[in-house]
């Protein structure tokens, strides 16, 4: 009997979170998973350029440091992250960590997507496996000096990035919790919606009050009573 | 070759609203739907031919480095039991029922067979066994009615002569073969019989591009018992070759190491014939030739007489929704995905079980196994050295090669120690009583494990009016689609040949001086789900090989099946395309060329 649980312990314990870091990146679940998480994070957004070919990069990001171009995320080879091994992608979206040891900039919000788990961004990448590879050499950093040198973005995590995964709070419910997971990590609200400061980090005690970007105007997403945006019952309103 | 989809003419419109717009493509020349080996094998003659090829698939792309590596390929659990290369449920599945009287329920996990996925289809996990029909086969209920009458047939019994005739078809078997390498030894060449091949066998205009494989000493050891039983037999033509070979497209196999995962597995050795390992090498540097893979067809598109198909409608990954216009449109999805589809574009008269009228659906038919589970004592077999093909066969029993006047059943199959694998999950056997764990397991396992083999028989199964294929009154896909049904049951009939089969196998056996031997014929009805679980399992996941359950939903009306591979949908060129004939094919006919036991 004692090596029947002890069997069981090592099947719950020894092999299931090895199956859930190394997910079958072929099976359906994940490419559609991925697929999901893909739109949670938005990654189109800022990687697929306006009338251009999905996720080909070449959008172009205005900062108030100057100017990023997305890059290609499509399975290309040669101009997209087709070489790139898993691990250097988790790398890239979580620590902010490019394929050669470079850093991004935080417009890549790296600082968010630390939040979200290995697998959901195995299932990412998983999807992004499945659309059309496309050549389109990209060349990110438009920045002028000395912004352009990405060294000097050791500093700045070092005083705005928190690496590490969600923690769950306890207190809270499951859907709270839930919630709170996508707000932090994939969905990347604070991004725009927290205010910024002359460093371009997060003032985290205005976490999601609502901020200016380059003319553009992300609203409070807190139940300040003067704004009506964050009502109903859905799981994001209600962490938020 | 390129490690992922190939798209190359998508117009750049929307990249938002996804799943609300159909966007309509440039329109091709051929459009394929699934890319498993009919798909390539049409894919391949098309673009030789000069036109515009879109292949859509709706797996992922697979290709031996990649995916089938030596170092992964052989893992049991992933995919013998997790069925990794197959279509996961919760992508599609069908439901099941025995009979139209029962409610079915969804297939939730594979077991009793096993719908393929991903590009190469079947053909990449697949055993590899490379039989013929036999002539007679193809012509079966004139044969059966001329000689023993048409009430020797059961009146619920619905086959059919199928069209086209061994004559027909020797060429393109032959073609097929030379394709693939396979390795056999011809029994009849231009009607002269030829020593040690099967007798039995329609004449073929060539010899076996390659030599048989080697045998393990299990099939050698029943063949002498064959032999001295008065009966020919000869080694099962095999698509994992016996030796090195490059075929007419330029593409080299390399020899079998007889390492046992064949079926449900691919090849990392490049040694199981294959799309990958013959056709799509050279089909994927074409550059008429295009494959979408994670795509799937919603729709077949007709114009307003219904009788032209004009393309298909498909769904990306990015959930994107595509209009592919095509002059031509090839259904080669796997055989229930192709009933599936024409029902749900409103192609064909659907079948209706009540009134007998209509041909898409009708007369699905499965397959009957069965095996004489043998136990040595002072024999090593090293049952794990094997290919899925391997084995020494007789065709004695096959078909209407005996007269079944005296029986009272029609159908046959063949028989032979075709044991193609010892896999250490799967094969435990045990004698009957043993514990079914446990210590005593334990040690049955440990003393049988070298010194057992598992002889066995596959056998027709003739279509029937109240099996086939509807779609689904109440289970939805994922697009909102009703699933497949899947009606089906054994017949008395399959249930007589079965016992006549698994007797005569068992008389050879005999003479083999076993210890034990315990006969399993199929009896009963089919394991498929029966009761009503809220979540119906198929068949038990761990089902030890001796029960014969692990089998194709492939339709069959002789024991193998390398049947019509597609249908064309329509031809402007050769018009009035939309014949019953085919149809009927379309129902009836597995679409790869592949022989039992997936």
């Amino acid at each position: 009997m004692r090596r029947i649980i002890l069997i069981c312990a090592l099947v719950l314990f020894g092999t299931t979170p090895l199956r859930a870091q190394y997910p079958d990146k072929q099976a359906f679940q994940t490419v559609e998973h991925g697929r999901y998480m893909a739109w949670a994070a938005d990654c189109s957004a800022c990687h697929t350029a306006p009338g251009g070919k999905p996720f080909a990069g070449g959008d172009a990001l205005e900062t108030p440091f100057g100017t990023l171009l997305a890059p290609n995320i499509t399975p290309d080879q040669q101009t997209g992250i087709g070489g790139w091994t898993d691990d250097q992608f988790v790398n890239a979206v979580r620590n902010g960590i490019g394929r050669r040891g470079d850093h991004l900039y935080p417009a890549m919000p790296y600082t968010y997507y630390a939040k979200m788990t290995r697998q959901d961004v195995i299932a990412i990448r998983a999807f992004l496996d499945t659309v059309q590879p496309v050549h389109n050499e990209v060349h990110s950093n438009q920045l002028p000096f000395p912004f352009n040198q990405r060294e000097a973005m050791i500093g700045w995590n070092a005083l705005y990035f928190k690496p590490g995964e969600f923690k769950s709070d306890p207190t809270k419910s499951a859907e709270w919790n839930r919630g709170a997971y996508l707000v932090e990590g994939a969905e990347h609200c604070g991004l725009c919606h927290t205010p910024k400061n002359a460093m371009g980090g997060d003032e985290n005690s205005r976490y999601v009050q609502g901020s200016i970007l380059q003319n553009w105007y992300a609203p409070d997403l807190t139940d300040n009573a003067r704004v009506v945006l964050a009502t109903g019952p859905s799981t994001i309103s209600h962490f938020i | 070759m390129g490690a992922a989809p190939l798209i190359t003419q998508l117009r750049p419109i929307m990249t938002t609203s996804l799943g609300l717009i159909i966007t309509r493509l440039p329109s091709t020349d051929v459009l394929i739907i699934g890319c498993g080996w009919t798909g390539s094998i049409v894919a391949k003659s098309m673009a030789d031919a000069g036109l515009r090829v879109v292949a859509i698939e709706r797996g992922p792309w697979r290709d031996t480095a990649t995916d089938s590596p030596p170092d992964y390929a052989p893992d049991e659990l992933r995919y013998a039991l997790r069925h990794d290369l197959m279509v996961r449920p919760e992508q599609t599945t069908l439901t099941f029922c025995n009979n139209p009287g029962q409610t079915a329920l969804p297939i939730r996990t594979w077991g009793s067979f096993l719908l393929p996925n991903g590009v190469g289809g079947a053909g990449v996990h697949w055993n590899a066994e490379t039989w013929r029909f036999l002539p007679t086969d193809f012509v079966l209920k004139t044969h059966l009615t001329q000689r023993y009458g048409a009430k020797f047939l059961p009146s619920d019994m619905m086959i059919q002569d199928w069209g086209v005739t061994w004559d027909d078809l020797e060429p393109h078997y032959n073609t097929f073969e030379y394709l693939c390498g396979t390795s056999g030894i011809a029994g009849n060449i231009k009607g002269q019989k030829q020593p040690f091949g099967n007798p039995w066998e329609g004449p073929r205009s060539r010899p076996y591009p390659t030599p048989a494989q080697k045998q393990p000493y299990g099939p050698v050891l029943w063949a002498e018992a064959a032999k001295d039983a008065g009966y020919s037999p000869f080694p099962q033509p095999s698509g994992n070759l016996s030796q090195a070979y490059t075929n007419p497209d330029g593409v080299t196999l390399g020899p079998c190491t007889y390492c046992g995962f064949c079926e449900r597995f691919g090849c990392g050795n490049y040694s199981k014939a294959s799309p990958q390992t013959t056709l799509l090498p050279v089909l994927m540097q074409r550059n008429n030739f295009e494959l979408r893979t994670e795509c799937e067809v919603t729709h077949i598109n007709t114009d307003s007489t219904g009788k032209r198909a004009t393309g298909a409608t498909y769904v990306d990954s990015a959930g994107r929704e595509w209009e592919q216009p095509a002059e031509l449109v090839f259904l080669c999805a796997f055989q229930m995905f192709n009933v599936q589809l024409l029902l749900l574009s409103r192609i064909g008269q659907p079948y209706d079980v009540t009134t007998g009228k209509g041909v898409i659906g009708r007369n699905y038919s499965y397959q009957v196994t069965s095996n004489v589970e043998t136990f040595f004592d002072n024999k090593i077999f090293n049952p794990f050295i094997a290919s899925g093909a391997t084995g020494m066969c007789i065709d004695e029993f096959n078909g209407d090669n005996f007269d079944h006047g005296p029986y009272g059943f029609v159908g046959g199959g063949y028989m032979g120690m075709v044991q193609p694998n010892a896999r250490p999950i799967e094969m435990t056997p045990t004698p009957p009583n043993t514990p079914r764990w446990g210590a005593a397991w334990k040690k049955a396992v440990k003393c049988n494990y070298l010194s057992s083999i598992l002889p066995a028989t596959h056998g027709s199964c003739y279509s029937y009016r109240d099996n086939y294929l509807d779609l689904d009154p109440t289970y939805k896909d994922r697009f909102g689609r009703p699933l497949m049904r899947l009606t089906f049951d054994f017949h008395e009939n399959e249930h007589k040949m079965s016992l006549f089969l698994t007797d005569r196998l068992a008389e050879i056996v005999q003479r083999m001086n076993s210890r034990q031997m315990v006969k399993h014929p199929r009896t009963g009805i089919t394991v498929l789900c029966r009761t009503k679980p809220p979540i119906p399992v198929v068949v038990r996941l761990w089902a030890p090989i001796r029960q014969p359950v692990r089998s194709t939903a492939i339709c069959k009306v002789g024991t193998c099946t390398i049947s019509l591979s597609w249908v064309s949908v329509h031809s402007p060129r050769t018009p009035a395309t939309i014949q019953p004939g085919l149809w009927r094919r379309c129902a009836i006919g597995h679409l790869t060329p592949y022989t039992r036991n997936i």
